[in-house]
């Protein structure tokens, strides 16, 4: 079969439609919700045909951070408790292990939601069960061979005791289902059955029948474009942020409550199928779809699935967690999550991350800085050097960089600027702008104490950076070589430094290489800096 | 390319986390082998070669074995150094 080689104008028109049409439903149509009745038939479908499995009941949270304490609290529904009475067992078991901690810690918002999901699921759950399963199989069978007197007298005289111990034992059976239903995540199911029966097909399609040329003109204009509008730049940033607001910026209640238990278990155990995750390789394989090159029955059925716009899914053995899309998804020219004047991204629980280009900022700091009311000692508080960056960043959008001279002019004062002047081959992966390799030193006094920052410049990206240093430096090539640090024993062997961030890489010489395998664990945790010459005749790629 | 469905979904899980403290993480890929010699200092041993992979900053090939540290930033209040986080 003769594969496509090239586009006509059509197929690029339609091309073009099919990326507009999957970033329009991420980041236009997400208003509206997750459309229930295509979600649900994509469950079914996904359950029974794919995974072979009875359908879940499905439980809609607002925000990722309900869904995660909605899922915390399935996960600690208490047998006994939940057995005398769901709103009890709600109110008490779960309330007082989960709830009660994590209370004054989120909005009103977020607990309303959160008990609402609980609430109506965990009910409608025990109820459905005991009618489906219980009530309606007996009623019929005593309606069909017993009459009306006798079933009224037999009701009569143990109807009190049986009807407990019934109840009793069905609510036990019910309440462990739906605490175990919820410990077995079909994450690894889910993913095969839908990399096997889904993705494999489509792409052995794709690949037999379309050119590398034409598929990877369609990867970048469309796959690769839908998937960096939604899945980097929302879904991955508002992970971060998920995570980051629930390790740091939330109170230690949270933290040990939810994200203990959750964190690894949950978070970031990748049952993320049906969400903003899946829109790169669906549009993808959309567009094959629309020109006709692939017809696939299953990815068809897929498609329609994720089409229901959901923001992201867990699926467990009985209960399948759907996240809403954010109500909010602001972004800047670049594409970047951006918003200078409110949460860039907001949940409708109003769960609210907040962006400055692409980077997220909590909360207090983004309001300190709206209001005016950022200072420099919140700035040497803070200590990652990530939101200080997206600190800065904001100042010098909103204010403009006059403004940020004198931010820092009332304490500190630029003492020296040292320039590496790096060979061209190692700009390759840089911004190669003239900030690349630029350090200043700054020093000053605040409370009587001695302060001092470098300030520089990320080769990747041209963030500004001001890292703190040691006031005893006088020169900036030494204090920046300070932030190194190295075995002492292993200081005579560097070869070659390499740096990404905060992590450096050292290479080190056959001698270097040879000591590390038996140097004593006190030796390793016994670090030293080198000198600035050192150090800049070392250092050869920094991203 | 991130289209390929696999490389999407288990990039993250096939990588190895050097830098624990990290917001973002970075991640050895390709590595034969990584030891973390100082899990208070966060330093790895990196065997064979890889390439180091974060969020927010270009990719580093690393050509054959190499030792992952972290940078150190100056607290004058507590006059300690401490880790560098982003």
């Amino acid at each position: 079969m003769k594969k496509l080689e090239k586009l006509s104008t059509e197929q690029e028109k339609i091309m073009i439609e099919t990326k507009d049409y999957w970033i329009n439903l991420a980041l236009n149509q997400n208003k509206k919700g997750i459309d229930k009745a295509k979600f649900e038939k994509g469950i079914n479908w996904l359950y029974t045909d794919l995974l072979k499995k009875d359908v879940p009941k499905i439980v809609y949270c607002d925000s990722w951070i309900s869904c995660l304490i909605v899922i915390d609290i399935f996960k600690k529904l208490k047998k006994d408790s939940v057995a005398d009475s769901v709103a009890d067992s709600v109110k008490n078991s779960v309330w007082n292990s989960v709830w009660d901690s994590v209370a004054d810690s989120v909005g009103d918002s977020v607990r309303n939601s959160v008990a609402d999901s609980v609430r109506n699921s965990v009910w409608d759950s025990v109820a459905d069960s005991v009618r489906n399963s219980v009530w309606d199989s007996v009623a019929d069978s005593v309606g069909d061979s017993v009459g009306d007197s006798v079933r009224d007298s037999v009701w009569d005289s143990v109807g009190a005791s049986v009807r407990n111990s019934v109840r009793d034992s069905v609510r036990n059976s019910v309440a462990d289902s739906v605490r175990n239903s919820v410990w077995d995540s079909v994450a690894d199911s889910v993913w095969d059955s839908v990399a096997d029966s889904v993705w494999n097909s489509v792409a052995d399609s794709v690949g037999d029948s379309v050119g590398d040329s034409v598929r990877d003109s369609v990867a970048d204009s469309v796959g690769d474009s839908v998937g960096d509008s939604v899945w980097n730049s929302v879904w991955d940033s508002v992970a971060d942020s998920v995570g980051d607001s629930v390790r740091n910026s939330v109170a230690d209640s949270v933290r040990n409550s939810v994200w203990d238990s959750v964190a690894d278990s949950v978070f970031r155990e990748y049952s993320y199928y049906v969400g903003f995750i899946d829109y790169g390789w669906v549009s993808f394989y959309d567009f094959f779809t629309k020109i006709g090159i692939i017809n696939n029955d299953k990815f068809n059925k897929y498609k329609e699935f994720t089409e229901a716009n959901c923001f992201q899914t867990y699926c467990y053995e009985n209960y399948v967690f759907a996240i809403q899309p954010p109500l909010e998804i602001i972004k800047n020219e670049n594409g970047q999550l951006h918003n200078i004047k409110k949460a860039a991204v907001e949940f409708s629980d109003k769960t609210c991350y907040y962006f400055i280009n692409g980077r997220n900022i909590p909360e207090p700091t983004f309001i300190k800085l709206k209001e005016d009311k950022y200072t420099i000692q919140d700035f040497i508080k803070e200590q990652n050097e990530e939101i200080k960056s997206t600190s800065i960043a904001y100042l010098q959008e909103v204010k403009g960089d006059d403004f940020l001279v004198t931010f820092f002019k009332e304490n500190l004062k630029e003492i020296n600027t040292f320039v590496d002047k790096k060979d061209e081959k190692y700009l390759k992966g840089t911004t190669n702008g003239m900030n690349v390799g630029v350090y200043t030193l700054f020093k000053g006094e605040i409370n009587n104490t001695n302060i001092a920052y470098v300030r520089c410049y990320c080769p990747s990206t041209d963030r500004m950076f001001f890292l703190g240093v040691s006031s005893e430096y006088n020169n900036a090539k030494d204090a920046i070589a300070s932030l190194y640090r190295i075995p002492k024993k292993l200081k005579p062997y560097i070869q070659e430094i390499n740096r990404q961030g905060e992590r450096f890489s050292t290479c080190l010489t056959k001698e270097g290489k040879d000591l590390i395998k038996n140097l004593p664990k006190n030796d390793i945790e016994d670090l030293i800096s080198i000198t600035g010459d050192e150090y800049f005749s070392k250092i050869k790629y920094e991203y | 390319m991130n289209i390929n469905f696999k490389q999407q979904k288990t990039q993250k899980m096939e990588r190895v986390l050097v830098a624990p403290s990290s917001t973002h993480g970075h991640f050895v890929k390709g590595a034969k082998n990584v030891i973390n010699l100082d899990q208070v200092n966060e330093t790895f041993l990196v065997e064979g070669d890889s390439v180091l992979e974060t969020d927010n900053h270009t990719t580093l090939e690393m050509k054959g074995d190499c030792l992952i540290t972290c940078q150190n930033v100056y607290n004058p209040f507590t006059e300690m150094y401490n880790k560098s986080k982003d």
